[in-house]
């Protein structure tokens, strides 16, 4: 029971920083209706900033410096490029934002190189012994920090103006329009942040994961799968399911060998954790054809 | 339609710069490079041209397709005779194959609509079948490859079964997923006593020469007419296919599933059989580049950006067009692999940097600084006086053509390797142009050409003015066209 109990709460970890990631695609999927494909990239890219602001100044400054920049990084990707497709088939914003994958990827190598980069935890040291359920110290930093960085992304569109406009513009930009709301700033603002979150996830998972331009390549699937099971318009939805597959995939790395034993399969597992991304996928495609809209999302209904 | 007084023959400061770098390049070419390269500078050189010469009418002939079609096949037909053989045969040969995929990816994304990333894995799967069998069983490389179709095309079922429910980002998704989570299957310990793990498999120690000893029939031009051979098939299997019933009901998906279901069309028999050609036809190309040139076979040659690469290539050369499939595999494999690792190894003199730095420059600010600063220039003239817009309008483009070239000559010479290296930033060249081709020219160059399909030196020089040279301030054949048939907009 301890072990897994164990696996669980580092599940719920890890998976706290996929829901985030998902959260990014939650937003702009609200705001502007396509997915950014460059979303991983750009947190990637975002990270290394903040891993060279690291070599100057503490922790907390780089974390609170790098999100501005992510943020005009993501408004200004919106207004200048995603913008110019507004009233185009749909793919063309998909295969411009596969463009700003390739882009950013080949920035981040190009500029800082293939090796690999180490960011130092913030917090580090034995980690917490509550009965025998070790809880290591940066993986509470992080579930922390997603936990107040949803909180205040929450209060934001529930409890501000700019949230109000923000959530009228993602439910009917026409009609917000007419309100008076201007919705074009409304979805700069919305590919902004979203952009913030991805800075964030990065920073976050860096010291988990190692620091290389191709850091982001699983957390952009982990990400997508966590938005299929939560639902690409359900913000609440994306981060439990982000928890849950963090929590899946730890139990299929402690115990995909015991399940296989246990149905005497014709063969033996040696390494689970090769299997993580391969369950996200499996899962991604056993929701969808169960629920197209996500588990907690709304079906899209479409009109001839 | 155009008429002499009409065009300004004063050209624009893009226009300066991009003769300047037309002219350079010239001086290279005459310093001997590629073809392709000159290819390239041809084109640029003609819409110089053409601006300049947009009055004078070219041959009519020019304009007939079959005139091209031949051209091209000619072209394929001579190039490993024409090319210094070997490595350049066996580039020839890729890009053949690369075109085959292509081709099959456009029947799948293209005609039928269904984004796939997943094409690197289709073509995965055939090259491990083949190698799998001649590798742990000793297959004759026909049989194997005969299978190895089969194969390909279930796992297009495997998958097009799924994506029956889903559509557009999601089905991206899936597909994403799909290409990113195959070298991972691939590299997994259980499966590696079949397909190698994490190393693959090679086929060294096996030979796949010509079956006859002709002289000129040498191992490398014997894949590449092989690859052309299927290539052709490949085409005309497509062409006939999307002309047929079967294939109207799967373009029918594109438009609308709901409009297709109620015309009768069942759309999971559609997608699935879209799904399965598709990946038979890629299957099948894989045993060309992986088995036959490379003979082998890693998970690592098969990650996401292969697939990305083949999405990428289409939309060079053009969605649902079998010859714009062929167009743009060329291209990537010429200009965006071969051309760019030439930079990299040619680093004692530097030409070839230089002349890639040249074209790079020059296409950016013909595309992007004209059509920016398009934008630009609007604004202004609503806000200032025209005069001091124009005045404005000019500064900025002088502004955008120096600054861009002191950025490249400044990374050029802070690189030497560190930040300008050409290898690195493939990736992101290949995906600039992605982003600028969806942007400016959606409909990919065939589409280009379909549009000068008159193709007298007036319509390139309208098309070219339409698309890349278009000066804001004077916009004088569309209202001359709108003139002549009023109701056309308001029918069309």
């Amino acid at each position: 029971v301890t072990q897994f109990v164990q696996q669980v709460v580092t599940g719920v970890f890890t998976g706290s920083l996929y829901g985030l990631m998902a959260l990014t695609f939650v937003l702009i999927w609200r705001s502007s209706r396509t997915l950014n494909f460059g979303q991983g990239e750009m947190a990637t890219f975002t990270t290394f900033i903040a891993w060279a602001l690291l070599l100057h100044v503490s922790y907390v400054l780089a974390f609170a410096l790098v999100l501005p920049i992510a943020f005009l990084l993501g408004a200004g990707l919106e207004r200048g490029l995603i913008r110019q497709l507004q009233g185009k088939p749909a793919l063309n914003a998909l295969l411009v934002t596969l463009g700003l994958f390739l882009i950013f990827n080949s920035l981040s190598l190009s500029i800082w190189g293939a090796e690999t980069h180490y960011i130092e935890p913030p917090v580090s040291g034995s980690p917490f012994d509550i009965w025998g359920v070790k809880i290591p110290k940066y993986g509470l930093f992080v579930f922390g920090m997603t936990i107040g960085l949803t909180a205040l992304l929450f209060m934001l569109f529930q409890f501000t103006k700019l949230g109000l406009a923000l959530r009228a513009t993602a439910l009917n930009a026409k009609a917000a329009e007419l309100a008076g709301i201007s919705t074009g700033s409304m979805l700069m603002v919305g590919w902004g942040l979203a952009a913030v979150m991805g800075a964030a996830v990065g920073i976050l998972i860096a010291p988990i994961a190692i620091l290389t331009p191709n850091m982001a390549f699983g957390l952009l699937l982990l990400g997508f799968t966590a938005g299929v099971l939560g639902g690409l318009d359900s913000p609440g939805g994306v981060v439990i399911a982000g928890c849950l597959l963090g929590i899946i995939q730890n139990l299929v790395g402690a115990y995909l060998d015991d399940v296989v034993r246990f149905l005497q399969l014709p063969f033996g597992i040696e390494n689970p954790n090769q299997y993580r991304n391969i369950v996200a996928i499996a899962l991604i495609i056993l929701v969808l054809q169960v629920r197209p809209g996500g588990l907690f999302g709304t079906a899209n209904k479409e009109r001839a | 339609v155009i008429n002499s007084r009409q065009i300004n023959l004063t050209p624009t400061p893009a226009e300066l710069a991009a003769l300047f770098g037309a002219g350079y390049f010239l001086w290279f070419i005459a310093d001997g490079s590629t073809g392709i390269v000159a290819g390239v500078v041809g084109v640029v050189v003609g819409m110089i041209l053409s601006r300049v010469v947009g009055v004078v009418p070219g041959p009519s002939w020019l304009g007939r397709q079959h005139v091209w079609g031949a051209v091209a096949v000619g072209f394929l037909l001579a190039m490993p005779f024409v090319s210094s053989g070997g490595f350049r045969t066996d580039q020839l040969a890729t890009a053949v194959t690369w075109s085959l995929i292509v081709v099959s990816l456009n029947l799948l994304s293209g005609y039928a609509g269904q984004v796939s990333f997943a094409h690197s894995a289709f073509v995965g799967v055939g090259a491990y079948a083949v190698a799998a069998m001649i590798d742990s069983a000793g297959a004759n490389i026909l049989i194997a490859t005969l299978v190895a179709v089969v194969i390909a095309a279930s796992a297009g079922v495997l998958v097009g079964v799924p994506a029956v429910r889903l559509s557009g980002p999601y089905l991206a998704i899936a597909t994403a997923g799909l290409a990113i989570v195959f070298p991972d299957i691939i590299r997994l310990q259980e499966l590696s006593s079949v397909v190698g793990g994490p190393s693959g498999l090679s086929l060294f120690q096996h030979e796949f020469g010509p079956p006859v000893h002709w002289s000129w029939l040498t191992t490398d031009r014997w894949y590449y007419f092989l690859a052309l051979i299927s290539l052709g098939a490949g085409s005309l299997l497509v062409f006939n296919l999307v002309n047929s019933a079967a294939g109207r009901a799967m373009q029918a998906l594109s438009e609308s599933e709901l409009a297709a279901t109620a015309c009768g069309i069942s759309v999971p028999l559609a997608k699935v059989s879209a799904f399965s050609i598709s990946a038979a036809m890629a299957g099948f190309s894989g045993v060309f580049i992986f088995i036959l040139t490379n003979r082998s076979v890693s998970p690592d040659a098969f990650d996401v950006f292969l697939g990305v690469n083949f999405m990428v290539a289409m939309i060079l050369g053009g969605l649902s067009s079998i010859p714009g499939s062929v167009l743009g595999a060329f291209i990537f494999i010429f200009f965006y692999r071969e051309g760019l690792s030439t930079i990299t190894s040619e680093t004692e003199d530097g030409t070839n940097k230089w002349l890639f730095i040249g074209s790079l420059g020059v296409m950016s600010v013909l595309v992007f600084g004209s059509t920016t600063v398009k934008l630009l220039a609007a604004r202004f003239e609503e806000a200032w006086s025209w005069k001091f817009a124009r005045l404005v309008t000019t500064l900025l483009k002088l502004g955008l053509a120096v600054s861009l070239a002191v950025l490249i000559v400044i990374a050029y010479r802070q690189g030497e390797g560190e930040l300008f290296n050409a290898t690195r930033l493939r990736n992101g060249i290949t995906g600039l142009s992605l982003v600028l081709f969806i942007l400016f020219l959606p409909k990919g160059l065939m589409g280009l050409l379909r549009d000068f399909s008159g193709l007298t030196w007036t319509a390139i020089a309208q098309g070219v003015r339409r698309y890349i040279l278009v000066d804001p301030t004077d916009q004088p054949s569309d209202s001359a066209l709108v003139s002549e048939s009023p109701g056309r907009e308001a029918i069309g």
